[in-house]
C-alpha cells in the first residue's frame, strides 16, 4: 500500500512539475491565469536552445533556461490579465531580442554614458529625448527598480540620445545632459532633468548643474562646444540608422527590444541575459 | 403659464428616458464586448505613449531613374552649402538637413509653395552616404513627407551615385 501511494506521490509530483512551469510568477497565478498561461505556453514556441512549444521545452532538458524565463514572461503577462493574442505578440518581441542569432545592430559605448558596472557582460543601450514625457517617467522607474535588484552590478545601462525635434529644447535639453557626461555626471544629471520635468526652462539647465556640484562655468562652455554636439549629432545619427523613430528604445546588447516599453518585461530579459 | 410647465416636464421626462435608455445600452454593449471597460479601473490608465520623430513614408529610386529628369521633379539637395556649392543635380535647390533641429515653418512654406507654383509632381530628395535610414537626404525625405509633403522619393546611393 506504501509503495502504491509512493508512486502516486512521485507521478502526481512529476506531472504538476511537467504539467506547467514552476517560477515566481507562475507560482501566482490562479485557475484562470494559469489556463491562459497554459494556453500560451502550448501555443508559443521557445527561442535559443529549444524551438519547441514552451510547455514542450519546459519538459526537456533542464539545462536549457530560456524557456523557464519566458514561461516566467508568459506568466506574469497572464497575470496581468493580459490576452493570449498579446502574450503572443510579447513573446514573439522577446525572442527577437534575445535570440543570439538575432540582427545585433552597432551602437557606440562610452564609459561617461555608463550607468552600473561598466564592465558588465551584459549592455542595455537606450536612445532617449532629455524632453520626452514618457522617458521622464519610465526611465527613472527602470533605474529605481535596477538600484534595488540584484542586477545592479551586472548590466551597463548606455546612454544614448535620440532628441526628438518636435519637442522644444530637446536639443540644449540633449547638449546639457552630455555636457554633464562630460564631466561625469551624465545619469544624475539626466535624472535630475527629469525628475524637475515640468519645471524645464533654458535657465534651469546650469541650475541642476550647479546643484549637482558641476562647474558652471566649464558646463557653459561645453555646451557650447562643436565636439559636444557632433557628439549628440552622431547618436542621433546611430540611432535612425538603427531604426530608431521614437524614445525611449532599448537595445539588449545590440539586439532591438521591440514594442511598448515595460519596465517588468525589461527587467526579465536582463535577468534572462544575465543568466540569474 | 400650466401649458409651458407641461410641455416643460414632457420634454424634461423624454429627455431621461432616452438618457436612461442609451446608458443601459452603453453598459449592455460594453457588458458584451470581449475587452468591454471594468466600471472600476483596478489600475490607473497610462496615458503617455513613447515620444515619436514625424517621419513620413518615402519611396527609394534609382539614380538613373527617368522620374529625376522628366521634368516633374522638384528636386532637393540635403547636403551642406559647401558640398551643393562644389555639385549639384541641375534644378536642385539646397536645404542642408539638420539631424537636431527640425526644418523651420518658413523654409517649408517656401518648399510647398515652390513645388505648387512650379507644377511639379513629386519631390526627389539626395543627399550624402548611401542614401539609406540615417544619411541625410532619407532623413530630410522623411522629415518633409511627415511634415506634409507628399510623393517624396529618396536617390539611392545618394549624391555619389548620381555623380557616376
Amino acid at each position: 500500500m506504501k509503495k502504491v501511494m509512493f508512486l502516486a506521490g512521485l507521478l502526481t509530483m512529476l506531472f504538476a512539475g511537467n504539467a506547467f512551469a514552476q517560477t515566481p510568477n507562475c507560482d501566482k497565478l490562479d485557475d484562470a491565469g494559469r489556463q491562459t498561461a497554459q494556453q500560451a505556453m502550448d501555443k508559443i514556441h521557445a527561442y535559443g536552445c529549444c524551438t519547441d512549444s514552451v510547455s514542450a521545452c519546459l519538459k526537456q532538458n533542464e539545462a536549457c533556461r530560456s524557456p523557464r524565463y519566458l514561461a516566467d514572461e508568459i506568466c506574469r503577462l497572464a497575470g496581468n490579465g493580459k490576452k493570449l493574442s498579446d502574450i503572443e505578440e510579447a513573446a514573439d518581441r522577446r525572442a527577437k531580442a534575445m535570440d543570439a542569432n538575432g540582427k545585433v545592430y552597432p551602437i557606440e559605448v562610452m564609459p561617461e554614458h555608463i550607468w552600473g558596472n561598466p564592465d558588465a557582460k551584459v549592455t542595455l543601450s537606450v536612445y532617449l529625448c532629455g524632453r520626452c514625457p514618457y522617458c521622464s517617467r519610465h526611465v527613472p522607474l527602470l533605474i529605481k527598480t535596477l538600484e534595488n535588484s540584484t542586477l545592479k552590478d551586472k548590466v551597463a545601462l548606455n546612454l544614448r540620445y535620440f532628441p526628438i525635434k518636435s519637442h522644444t529644447h530637446s536639443t540644449p535639453a540633449a547638449l546639457a545632459i552630455e555636457a554633464s557626461a562630460q564631466l561625469g555626471q551624465a545619469w544624475p544629471y539626466l535624472l535630475k532633468s527629469y525628475e524637475n520635468f515640468d519645471a524645464f526652462s533654458l535657465a534651469k539647465i546650469t541650475v541642476w548643474g550647479q546643484e549637482l556640484g558641476l562647474d558652471t562655468e566649464k558646463m557653459n562652455a561645453l555646451m557650447k562646444d562643436p565636439k559636444i554636439r557632433e557628439s549628440v549629432v552622431a547618436s542621433k545619427k546611430e540611432g535612425l540608422t538603427n531604426g530608431v523613430t521614437t524614445t525611449p528604445t532599448f537595445f539588449l546588447n545590440g539586439r532591438r527590444i521591440e514594442g511598448t516599453f515595460d519596465v517588468e518585461a525589461i527587467m526579465s530579459m536582463l535577468s534572462e541575459a544575465v543568466g540569474e | 403659464m400650466k401649458a409651458f410647465w407641461q410641455s416643460f416636464w414632457i420634454i424634461l421626462r423624454d429627455a431621461v428616458i432616452i438618457c436612461a435608455a442609451m446608458a443601459v445600452a452603453g453598459i449592455f454593449i460594453n457588458a458584451v464586448r470581449p475587452d468591454g471597460l471594468p466600471f472600476i479601473a483596478d489600475k490607473p490608465y497610462d496615458i503617455f505613449v513613447p515620444c515619436p520623430e514625424t517621419l513620413g513614408t518615402v519611396e527609394m529610386i534609382a539614380p538613373g531613374d527617368s522620374r529625376l529628369t522628366d521634368g516633374k521633379a522638384f528636386i532637393v539637395d540635403a547636403r551642406s552649402q559647401a558640398e551643393f556649392d562644389a555639385w549639384h543635380l541641375d534644378g536642385a535647390i539646397c536645404i542642408t538637413y539638420d539631424y537636431l533641429e527640425p526644418i523651420e515653418d518658413a523654409e517649408l512654406k517656401n518648399v510647398t509653395l515652390n513645388i505648387v507654383n512650379s507644377g511639379k509632381e513629386r519631390l526627389i530628395v539626395y543627399g550624402d552616404g548611401d542614401g539609406s535610414q540615417g544619411s541625410t537626404g532619407y532623413e530630410l525625405g522623411r522629415e518633409l513627407a511627415g511634415r506634409g509633403v507628399s510623393q517624396v522619393f529618396i536617390v539611392e546611393g545618394g549624391a555619389d551615385a548620381l555623380k557616376k
